[in-house]
């Protein structure tokens, strides 16, 4: 009897947990069904009939191409990423060469390093490269993640028997071919979790990717036409 | 020796070596050859990523540095001041302390809550049965939202005007008269270190339910058959299990928490049904270091010079944080 009430006790505070969670969202889907004016007025509880005016106005308001900017940028940027992590992972991991651990040094230092640190000399750079009011700067900027690197080198080590990579390098394979032919496949999951999570980082620091973008000293005067969906 | 070791390395069985050992001098250079070339090999992997470091990330930390030697608008010619911009900011500048007071205090107050909520519900989460994968999932989402949507969401919740949270507890009756959450220097600090709860604790949640999950079975199977209770379990098995991943998570949120911006930004940004956008919310309340980082720099200051200081500032705060846990977590275990 005790243990139920227990269990019962528990199980409503999770469920309040899960009401405020979910709360929020709700609360923004309702709001999309109203009119601006309502909105001023009075605080909806439920749903109204203006969401297709109010998607059409979004549709209308050029979001469509900021929806696009936001997956290209975000494919391009962690596909390489994970590219570049990948293979220096590889490199790092699996060879013995002078040097090894300078770099596996250097990696763990520069994770402790801040982005905002890099923002001011960044956008000078790119005013220089001449590279502002495109959306490059955004992209390029996550090629070199040191995250996603220090993850990779950990995982290849633990994942991918070297013992297979001897046996292809017997068999005359090519490193490039060894890497994208024997590693890759051993490392899908590990490619899966550290590009979900560049993602949700990058998606989290996109805002201040379009700070760098909107306010970039050279394009100042004129109005960047370049928008990210953050 | 030179052969035996290129034979020892691949591991081959003996009748194998015996074999090998016959071999013509010949095959044996040229299965040499892709060791040779494996001296370039590393370097090859390894060189895209260190370039794009070089060029995008350690170059532009280098320059910043050089900028915050200067007095420097964008436009108008550098003048070099030396450290006058770090003396500025560390004696003159009011704003500066406060703002990174301001973010220590509400960090110190979401992430005690957010670790402990999410240990819990990993806990309750992990117990259960049914649902699992659903209940995981529900308080998982608020991570996926950008910080962005989840300040203007925040930002309308509380509005004084019609805002949900004061229209409901007038309806409910606690409250006589609307409360000014958005416009009460105390209670925002509170509303932020609430929101970062809300986003984080789903996150912490999942993390400790990978860390619950590899806790070996047998344990648990110990304890119980030594009769213990599961809060006992829960705290005499499990915390001590977890203690990485809480270290992993202080750590992680620490580093976060100091770089908090665009939460409280969209609190106060037109976009949240405000009136204006108001830089630091009232009295500078809401004014978080990388706020007035980005507000100096870029938006109403342009002291490019000033700026760069204040991220070098920001840095040594967050190794001296670094540090600071890393030492209390050794200290913990040279206890145990």
């Amino acid at each position: 009897m005790k243990n139920k009430l227990y269990h019962l006790i528990l199980n409503l505070i999770v469920l309040c947990f899960i009401i405020i969670t979910v709360f929020p969202f709700f609360v923004v889907l309702v709001m999309g069904t109203y009119t601006n004016d309502n909105l001023t007025r009075v605080v909806p509880y439920w749903f109204s009939d203006y969401f297709m005016g109010n998607l059409r106005s979004v549709l209308r308001s050029n979001f469509l191409q900021s929806y696009f900017n936001s997956v290209f940028v975000s494919f391009t940027s962690v596909g390489v990423c994970l590219l570049f992590s990948a293979m220096i992972g590889y490199g790092v991991s699996k060879f013995e060469f002078k040097g090894k651990k300078l770099i596996t040094a250097f990696i763990v230092m520069t994770m402790m390093v801040p982005q905002q640190i890099t923002v001011v000399g960044y956008v000078i750079e790119m005013r220089m490269l001449h590279m502002n009011n495109s959306l490059l700067p955004i992209i390029v900027c996550w090629f070199a993640t040191p995250f996603a690197a220090f993850f990779m080198i950990q995982f290849i080590r633990e994942a991918v028997p070297s013992e297979i990579i001897e046996s292809a390098r017997v068999d005359g394979a090519n490193e490039l071919h060894i890497f994208f032919a024997i590693v890759r496949p051993f490392i899908m999951p590990g490619i899966a979790t550290i590009g979900i999570l560049t993602l949700e980082q990058l998606y989290a620091a996109t805002p201040h990717c379009e700070q760098i973008q909107s306010h970039d000293l050279a394009g100042f005067h004129q109005q960047p036409d370049i928008r990210v969906q953050g | 020796m030179g052969f035996w070791k290129y034979i020892c390395s691949f591991q081959k069985p003996i009748h194998l070596l015996r074999v090998r050992k016959m071999k013509s001098n010949e095959t044996i250079i040229s299965r040499k050859k892709p060791f040779k070339a494996n001296k370039l090999w590393p370097f090859f992997f390894a060189a895209p990523f260190l370039i794009a470091y070089f060029i995008f990330s350690l170059f532009p930390t280098l320059y910043s540095f050089y900028l915050s030697l200067y007095d420097w608008n964008g436009f108008s010619p550098k003048v070099f001041i030396g450290l006058k911009n770090y003396i500025d900011l560390l004696t003159i500048d009011p704003l500066f302390y406060k703002s990174l007071s301001t973010t220590v205090v509400i960090m110190f107050l979401s992430i005690p809550f957010q670790i402990i909520i999410g240990l819990l519900l990993a806990n309750y989460v992990y117990s259960l049965r049914k649902l699992q994968h659903f209940v995981s999932t529900v308080l998982f989402i608020p991570y996926i939202i950008a910080p962005v949507v989840v300040g203007v969401i925040f930002a309308y919740l509380f509005d004084w005007h019609n805002g949900y949270i004061n229209d409901i507890l007038l309806k409910v009756g606690l409250l006589k008269t609307g409360v000014y959450w958005l416009q009460t220097p105390v209670l925002v600090t509170y509303l932020i270190a609430t929101m970062g709860i809300w986003r984080q604790a789903g996150y912490c949640m999942v993390i400790y339910l990978a860390g619950i999950t590899s806790i070996p079975v047998e344990i648990y199977e110990a304890a119980k058959i030594d009769g213990a209770k599961a809060i006992q379990t829960f705290f005499y098995i499990t915390i001590p299990q977890l203690k990485n991943i809480s270290m992993f998570l202080v750590l992680t949120s620490i580093i976060g928490g100091l770089q908090l911006f665009e939460m409280p930004v969209m609190l106060y940004s037109s976009a949240g049904g405000m009136a204006a956008a108001i830089v630091g919310g009232p009295n500078n309340a809401a004014l978080t270091i990388i706020w007035k980082f980005y507000d100096n720099t870029f938006k109403t200051g342009f002291r490019l010079g000033y700026g760069a200081a204040m991220s070098y500032l920001l840095f040594v705060v967050i190794v001296i944080f670094t540090i600071l846990s890393f030492k209390i977590s050794t200290a913990k275990k040279e206890n145990n």
